[in-house]
């Protein structure tokens, strides 16, 4: 399935999708020396973004998401790019501010077609997506 | 989005990398959120939690920051150790670093970036109180909301990258909350009668606010129902609490404001919703911000955000030939410019000699003494709503709290004893 889009911040990655569905704040909801999801109370608690299509609703929250972030790049530790439902400020920060290609405002919502596990191909210079489902 | 010539000289690198990175960084941002063009930035305020080799990427060849720049509340781990013994082992609140050699060599990056080194959540407590219409671009949204909401300046919602980008450049996108049409309220707040508003102390203006927090989320609000004189400190315990509980930074204050001198003026062409705060919310604010034992008292925390020069007499007149209880530590958060003045009169004489700990640090979100290894403090009273939110969560849940005004907090840190 390919989907158009707009274009965050450019650039092109494929990969493993994993989707949350709780707006995401890169303070406190990624660490960045390990890429993992610190907090037990989020529902990818654990979980690595290290490398993979990471798939959220929104932002959220701290005005310091946008340094960990960059400190997360520094330690080759984030995500290959970014799908977002609908962008907000801080977040829309973050991800420029550590270069992360990404997309939001799909033709389609992408809590509704992608899921963990997908492969999907982020082309932010074309601005598209496509999604391959997992067998 | 238009540029001008100048604009466009530093996005075309005319000015070096660090000048060129920062002025594209804020175009693509303007043009997500439809900014059409960019506008002077009058002050920006940063934070010493942006890493060394962001500031060293996006400042490259610039000598000096283009707008007046503060700099937020900031650690002092040498000064902790030095005059207070507090040795912090682990990173505060899990991502920043305390490390003394890199906080100091941040610190002297931001100086020769010509960055002034106010180390201070609230500017405004040392004279940086910007003029109605004035665009600023401040870490830390306690400062955001109070410069919308009373000073009728226009601060968005900055990040520590976006913020740090418009003190390079001297610009910002134009957009969100620094354009008039996104500054009306969308939610009006009514305040019961029946909770004498006149006789509301800090506390009870924070508790109302962490309710008006939770209900309004990021929408702009207009509360109607308070006091026609509301001073700066009351102004501040109002307005503080809303980006905790929520994430609103524009908050009007019918009567009082200076863009909600009648409830029309303030919603404009909106249609906005009515909310009524009673006695039921408040005390749901006052449950949520009181979750220890009163018997398990062992810190009081004053000052979050810094003290205004008033707010220091007026603890120093409590203070004055008493003693703070042995087994209490009361940390008093104020900035270095306020600490000299309140030296100048005084106050920090008193102040220091009945025992309490002055700090110029964040004494909320990351009060060092919640961060000591092997140690946790059991409980800690406090008149700020931040410092409790933000203490709950930040120390792990080790540390519980109560939450009452000032006087209560002195009394508690004097007696040891929490009065209900």
């Amino acid at each position: 399935m390919k989907l158009k889009g707009r274009t965050v911040n450019p650039g092109k990655a494929e990969g493993e999708a994993i989707v949350t569905r709780t707006p995401f704040s890169f303070l406190g909801e990624i660490d960045p020396a390990t890429g993992k999801v610190p907090s037990p109370n989020h529902e990818l608690y654990g979980q690595s973004l290290v490398d993979k299509i990471f798939v959220c609703p929104t932002g959220k929250g701290s005005s310091a998401g946008p340094g960990v972030g960059y400190v997360a790049k520094l330690n080759n530790n984030l995500p290959k790019a970014m799908i977002i439902g609908e962008i907000e400020p801080i977040l829309a920060a973050a991800i420029l501010t550590a270069d992360i290609p990404a997309m939001d405002q799909l033709e389609k919502n992408p809590l509704d077609v992608i899921e963990t596990g997908d492969y999907v191909i982020v082309d932010a210079d074309q601005g598209f997506v496509e999604v391959i489902k997992k067998s | 989005m238009k540029l001008t010539d100048e604009e466009k000289k530093m996005l075309d690198g005319h000015y070096g990398p660090g000048t060129r990175k920062s002025m594209k960084l804020l175009v693509q941002w303007g043009r997500l959120f439809d900014a059409e063009r960019m506008v002077r930035v009058d002050q920006a305020h940063l934070s010493i939690s942006y890493p060394s080799e962001a500031v060293n990427e996006f400042s490259e060849g610039t000598p000096k920051m283009r707008a007046t720049t503060t700099l937020h509340a900031t650690y002092n781990p040498r000064y902790w150790r030095e005059k207070h013994g507090v040795v912090i082992k682990r990173r505060l609140g899990g991502y920043s670093e305390v490390d003394e050699e890199i906080v100091e060599q941040r610190l002297k990056l931001l100086r020769q970036l010509d960055v002034l080194p106010t180390s201070t959540c609230s500017p405004y407590t040392i004279g940086f109180i910007p003029k109605p219409g004035d665009v600023l671009c401040l870490t830390g949204t306690s400062g955001q909301a109070l410069s919308n909401s009373f000073f009728g300046a226009r601060a968005g919602r900055e990040s520590v990258s976006t913020s740090f980008a418009a003190a390079i450049t001297g610009r910002t996108p134009l957009m969100g909350l620094l354009r008039k049409e996104e500054r009306y309220a969308e939610v009006v707040i009514k305040v019961d009668k029946s909770l004498n508003p006149a006789g509301f102390t800090e506390a009870d203006y924070g508790a109302l606010a962490y309710a008006i927090g939770g209900l309004v989320g990021q929408k702009n609000v207009a509360i109607e129902g308070l006091p026609q004189y509301v001073s700066l400190e009351n102004a501040r315990a109002l307005v503080s609490p809303l980006p905790v509980s929520g994430a609103c930074v524009m908050c009007h204050v019918i009567g009082v404001t200076p863009e909600a001198n009648t409830l029309e003026q303030a919603v404009g062409d909106n249609k906005p919703e009515t909310l009524l705060i009673t006695n039921k919310e408040m005390r749901e604010s006052y449950g949520i911000l009181n979750d220890a034992r009163r018997s398990d008292l062992d810190m009081v925390v004053i000052g979050c955000p810094h003290l205004t020069i008033r707010e220091v007499g007026k603890l120093a007149s409590m203070l004055n030939g008493k003693k703070v209880s042995a087994d209490i530590v009361l940390a008093v958060g104020i900035s270095k410019p306020t600490y000299t003045l309140a030296k100048q009169s005084g106050y920090t004489e008193i102040i220091e000699k009945a025992g309490a700990k002055i700090l110029d640090c964040c004494i909320g979100a990351v009060n060092p003494f919640c961060f000591l290894e092997n140690e946790s403090r059991i409980a800690a009273a406090t008149n700020s709503v931040r410092a409790a939110h933000y203490i709950q969560r930040m120390s792990g849940g080790n540390t519980k709290t109560l939450y009452g005004d000032m006087k209560k907090c002195v009394r508690a840190a004097i007696t040891r004893k929490w009065e209900e």
